[in-house]
């Protein structure tokens, strides 16, 4: 049995583990087209603010791939062709499988204006995207970033880390309006403003204006120009699903697979952010794109190939970021609607954030340490932590374990409610119980 | 309800970081009470022993593989193939500094009570 996993994220090694934890013979060979394989991407936003090292994002050592007993080829894989069972490397040559994994990942959506090829015209995918900022983020420099979600911060922090004067354009008129609430943008956006951020809303760039090659500044739609140095851009990401479309295999946004991690070709499986995951709860197939969901699937995936049949159970997703300083957990159905900032999805995102059925919110809490709760029928439903992290943990697992709150619901929907208090009440009842 | 060892504890927990062990130390107590209040510890004999006995346990489904507590464990342990294991730190080594809880951007690491002391407590 060969077993070929393409892609050297976490779904991909993931993936191997499963497979070696049920079959030691079998002969595992994974591609990729990264130099550097396996490291932590979202280690990368530490890494721009100097907290982290570039050689400490990778988790692996060489003993633990020597145990893990593959093969691997750094190349691109340019083509899948179903009826011989064999991929093309680097468009020459070929590499037969029995069961093929395709765990490709996501890329920066690009940005699509005139002089979006300008030199100093940055995004935040791999460690040489992260390499590159950070020989242009010299102190003194001036740079504008534009896009949503936590990707447009965390280029705003590694950029103000590195003393570069930054200004932010937003399209809309808040942050990130279809997760946060207009409170906990405010909260954000103030928080960067006090960071020394210019924050620009209702704001589109048509044209990077470039000097010798090099961006020099910006167009706005209100023909308004603005200078900078870099121009970073986080606009969304696109699943790598170009193998996929020419092979003819069920698409949607994603890769489409069922809950065994399987396309609509029985020998290929997709797992991470390219595969577009169907939720038996919702009944819907969503786009995620957290590490800890792309390694559960790769995991899953991996079982799978490996003749173990076990499903994919999607948990409420969940992150713990920091916006603008602040820690923030963000757990299951939050808010709703499109941010213009975004197309599609951002990194460390998910689509559950933004299905939000009916439901009640309450809310607690003052301007740096904040609790929203979206409370269902017996249910809680999602939430957002912002600042004290105690409750980050006992809510995911009440939002998680589906924990039945009535006994506390109508408490937690009166006006002003304690709900620091009360969720610690219940969550203190529950563990001594 | 909500006490200042809290607040302060979650705002050296995650703001700029302090490098001391003192602070490491302070922090940790401040753990300690934290899980505490938690009600994690049944009993006020168990909670008592609490302040002298913990082990640090990951949650992992919190992690990205970071590696920054790894980096800043003063010994050298690998904290992050321990999360990624889903293990306790149960290396005798482990001089329970704090220092890997403390920096984790994530909230993953936590002081857990070791049993030896409770059976003890009770
Ligand atoms: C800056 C940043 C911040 C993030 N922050 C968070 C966060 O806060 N929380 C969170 O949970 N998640 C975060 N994420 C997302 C998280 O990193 C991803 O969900 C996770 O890495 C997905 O893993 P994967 O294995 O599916 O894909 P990837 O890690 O993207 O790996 C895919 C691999 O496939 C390779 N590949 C693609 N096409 C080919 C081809 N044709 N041939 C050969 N190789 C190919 C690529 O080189 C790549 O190495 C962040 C990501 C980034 C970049
Ligand atoms: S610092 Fe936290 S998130 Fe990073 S590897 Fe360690 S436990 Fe995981
Ligand atoms: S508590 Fe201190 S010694 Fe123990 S693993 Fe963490 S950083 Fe290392």
């Amino acid at each position: 049995m060969r077993y070929v996993i393409v892609g050297t994220g976490v779904a991909g090694i993931a993936a191997i583990e499963a497979i070696r934890s049920l079959d030691k013979k079998g002969e595992v060979i994974m591609v990729g087209d990264d130099p550097h394989g396996f490291y932590s991407r979202p280690g990368l936003a530490y890494y721009l603010t100097g907290e982290m090292h570039d050689k400490g994002l990778f988790p692996k050592t060489r003993d633990d791939y020597a145990r893990l007993d593959f093969k691997y080829h750094k190349a691109s894989v340019s083509k899948i062709n179903r009826f011989e069972k064999s991929l093309l490397l680097d468009g020459k040559t070929p590499l037969p499988y029995d069961k093929l994994l395709i765990a490709t990942g996501a890329i920066a959506a690009p940005l699509t204006v005139p002089g979006a090829n300008l030199k100093g015209v940055v995004k935040l995918d791999h460690l040489e995207d992260a390499r590159h900022i950070l020989s242009l983020a010299k102190r003194g420099r001036t740079a504008i970033v534009v896009g949503g979600g936590i990707t447009a911060l965390e280029l705003t922090e590694g950029l103000l880390a590195r003393g570069v004067t930054v200004q932010y354009l937003l399209r809309g008129d808040r942050y990130w309006s279809n997760v946060l609430d207009e409170h906990e943008s405010r909260i954000v956006e103030a928080r960067l403003q006090e960071e020394g951020v210019t924050l620009h809303f209702h704001s589109e760039i048509t044209e990077v204006l470039g000097k010798n090659g090099k961006v020099s500044g910006v167009r706005l739609l209100n023909g308004q120009s603005l200078k900078c140095d870099i121009l970073a851009y986080a606009i969304g990401i696109k699943p790598r699903v170009e193998l996929a479309r020419e092979a003819e295999l069920a698409l949607d946004r994603g890769m489409l697979v069922n809950e065994f991690m399987q396309t609509n070709d029985s020998d290929i499986y997709a797992a991470g952010d390219v595969a577009q995951v169907y939720d038996p709860a919702s009944g819907r197939s969503v786009l995620d794109s957290l590490w800890s969901p792309a390694r559960e699937q790769g995991f899953t995936a991996g079982l799978n190939m490996a003749g173990q049949k076990k499903p994919y159970i999607k948990s409420p997703p969940f992150n713990v970021t920091r916006l603008a300083g602040l820690t923030t957990t963000i757990i299951g159905a939050v808010g709703h609607g499109l941010d213009e900032d975004i197309v599609g999805i951002a990194r460390g995102d998910s689509e559950t954030w933004r299905q939000l059925p009916d439901a009640s919110v309450a809310q607690s809490g003052f301007d740096v340490n904040r609790i929203r709760l979206l409370v269902g029928e017996k249910n809680l439903i999602g939430a957002v932590v912002m600042g004290d992290q105690t409750l980050s943990m006992p809510l995911q697992k009440i939002i998680s374990g589906k924990m039945d709150i009535s006994s506390v619901r109508d408490k937690l929907l009166t006006q002003n409610a304690k709900i620091a208090d009360l969720v610690m009440e219940y969550w203190s009842n529950y563990v001594a119980a | 309800m909500i006490r200042m060892t809290f607040v302060t504890t979650s705002r050296c927990f995650f703001g700029s970081i302090i490098r001391v062990t003192f602070l490491g130390v302070k922090r940790l107590i401040d753990w300690r009470r934290n899980l505490s209040f938690l009600n994690i510890f049944k009993s006020d004999a168990a909670r008592r022993t609490a302040s002298f006995a913990g082990h640090v346990v990951p949650d992992s489904s919190r992690c990205v593989q970071c590696g920054i507590c790894t980096y800043n464990c003063p010994i050298g342990i690998d904290v992050r193939a321990h999360v990624w294991r889903g293990e306790a730190i149960n290396n005798n080594e482990c001089l329970t500094c704090g220092e890997c809880v403390a920096r984790c951007p994530r909230g993953v690491l936590r002081f857990e009570r070791t049993d030896l002391f409770t059976t003890g407590a009770k």
